[in-house]
């Protein structure tokens, strides 16, 4: 079987980050001139079909109404369209040097797994937990079975129509866009990487996605390979993705260029394969294509310019040396907390699917402020203002040693606090584009 | 907008949801607290809440709903939840209160206001000072906690 595109891309670019958009549009000749505008950004890119709120949610039905009654949807509705149709979306455009791949968000993903597979995509998006907890009420241990149900179809069944291997990453490293301390984002996605994996899949990729605090970004993504190399190993195919910033967004345009610029200096840094990237139009609306063809080009021109840095053949870092030595500091102790959840999660059952919905129930795995039912919700997370940095307030029964929760000087969190920590990088990017205006002037 | 039953009681609880399809729950993570730091009890029903539940939850007799949308399809949504919530708390004392941004666009708002309003909201809080509006409310039905 040929190896999966999206692997082939990253092979063929081993010391790129290969950058990807977020990206879709319900009707199918905006939806190919997007993949065509995603092409020619430049290489190594690959595109994206985004699918459409409806169909995320399975009501396929609803979305194909709405499409034939010439309605706008938020997303294309790959499930709606015939196979023949998706198949001519992608004819001409997908190539060895531009995979396409399918971000959703379902819960009960099937019907999205058997779309991309009859139009010949390779390339697939989420997870039992990452798709379940921040966005449905679907309880935990359906999704587990509907996600182990689609990853198996995914893995033995849909290379026979793509003729490639099959690829899913996992979504772990964006629960909830923000406020998470990493290490639960580091063991979300190898943990979702394993139930891949354990269900035959020979290619995926775990993510995360940026915070608040450089060096602890840089920590993280480190330590997410650190632990990738040995929970997932050499026998199968795996690429850390980082994910641009996922909270709220800095309004003006210089504080949101800035923002994008440094979260591809971070992927660079940090050591990620694939960057999916966002928008100056994130804080206002849905970006147009345009708008993502500015942020492929500049995060791809940051993340080369960092590499070379990395590699001694450029000028230097865009990072200080604090940075770089606090980034040690945390990726050492963002590994050993993962990698306590991590083996406390698999040693509840030999089958990842069923350790991961008994580690729910135990609130062993805790997503701080998610209100999903199945969720402990006692684990709380913390932003130092002074640093931007995250720490766990509370552990809630989460498997760690208590010595890692922090002893904040705020001991409860208000919603004024709350406010202020959701709009951290807001205010931090958008005070920065003030500054240079001001210096400009 | 009518506040002016003067016999009723202590406020208890307030019913915290969202509409079915808005999946966003930072809102409501806020919301919860707010309504906490002024003294009252919060049931909240995460994201993606289908208006039966809605209902299901109003029947426990709380003192208020508060549907926080932002999706943009909270108005047209709003108007189906507060149907079924009107018709399955009927006699009861509930003040429903929505809030967010309820539209796609700012031009649909006057109008779906006044749609929510008809269709049994007490009131259609959204903009920038829709926080200081529902902290008023409280203030005038004495929910509030003394500060």
């Amino acid at each position: 079987m040929a190896i999966n595109s999206i692997d082939c891309l990253i092979q063929q670019h081993p010391n790129r980050v290969v950058v990807q958009p977020r990206m879709g549009f319900s009707c199918r000749r905006e939806m190919r001139s997007g993949l065509k505008v995603t092409r020619a950004s430049g290489a190594p890119v690959v595109g994206t079909i985004t699918v459409d709120a409806m169909t995320r949610q399975g009501l396929v039905d609803a979305a194909s109404e709405a499409l034939r009654r010439r309605e706008t949807l938020n997303g294309y509705p790959i499930a709606s369209y015939s196979t023949e149709e998706n198949q001519a979306l992608l004819a001409g455009v997908r190539s060895e040097a531009f995979p396409v791949q399918v971000r959703h968000g379902s819960p009960l993903p099937m019907h999205v797994f058997r779309a991309a597979a009859s139009a010949g995509i390779d390339s697939n998006e989420g997870g039992p937990l990452s798709y379940c907890l921040p966005y449905s009420r679907i309880p935990v241990e359906q999704a587990i079975a509907a996600w182990r149900d689609a990853i198996q179809f995914w893995a033995v069944d849909a290379p026979q129509l793509s003729g490639r291997q099959s690829h899913c990453e996992s979504f772990g490293g964006c629960m909830m866009g923000q406020l998470c301390p990493p290490s639960m984002l580091v063991a979300l996605s190898i943990l979702e990487g394993r139930f891949f994996a354990d269900l035959g899949l020979q290619s995926l990729s775990v993510s995360y996605a940026q915070g608040t605090n450089d060096a602890q970004d840089i920590g993280a993504s480190r330590a997410l390979r650190d632990l990738a190399e040995k929970y997932l190993g050499a026998a199968l195919q795996w690429h850390v993705v980082q994910y641009t910033w996922m909270g709220v967004f800095p309004s003006t345009r210089i504080g949101a260029l800035e923002l994008i610029r440094n979260s591809a200096r971070i992927a660079a840094r940090g050591g990620a394969d694939r960057l999916i990237v966002k928008t100056v139009a994130e804080a206002h609306g849905i970006p147009t294509v345009e708008d993502n063809r500015v942020a492929l080009t500049l995060s791809r021109i940051e993340a080369d310019t960092e590499r070379d840095a990395v590699s001694g053949l450029g000028k230097a870092s865009a990072f200080d040396q604090s940075t770089l030595s606090a980034a040690e500091g945390w990726r050492g102790e963002i590994a050993a907390e993962a990698a306590a959840i991590v083996d406390a999660v698999l040693s509840l059952d030999q089958d990842v699917g069923t350790a991961l919905a008994k580690a729910m129930r135990r609130g062993w795995l805790d997503v701080p402020f998610c209100l999903h039912q199945d969720n402990a919700n006692q684990a709380r997370g913390w932003l130092d203002p002074a640093t931007g940095a995250l720490h766990w307030q509370a552990i809630g029964r989460l498997p760690l040693p208590s010595a890692h929760q922090v002893k904040s000087p705020t001991a409860m969190l208000t919603s004024d606090g709350l406010l202020k920590a959701l709009s951290y990088n807001r205010a931090r990017y958008d005070s920065r584009a003030t500054l240079r205006d001001c210096a400009m002037a | 907008m009518s506040t002016g039953r003067s016999k009723m009681k202590p406020m208890n609880t307030a019913v915290l949801t969202t509409t079915r399809s808005d999946s966003h729950t930072w809102n409501l993570v806020y919301m919860e607290m707010w309504l906490r730091e002024r003294g009252l009890k919060v049931i909240n029903l995460g994201s993606c809440v289908p208006a039966s539940e809605v209902a299901q939850a109003c029947r426990t007799r709380p003192g208020m709903l508060l549907v926080s949308s932002i999706n943009g399809h909270g108005g047209i949504e709003g108007l189906d939840l507060i149907r079924e919530v009107r018709a399955a708390t009927a006699g009861d004392e509930l003040l429903t209160v929505i809030g967010g941004k309820l539209t796609t666009s700012p031009e649909m708002l006057p109008a779906m206001t006044e749609r929510l309003l008809v269709a049994g909201f007490d009131a259609v809080l959204t903009g920038a000072d829709a926080l200081a509006s529902l902290d008023q409310l409280l203030a005038e039905r004495r929910w509030r906690a003394a500060a």
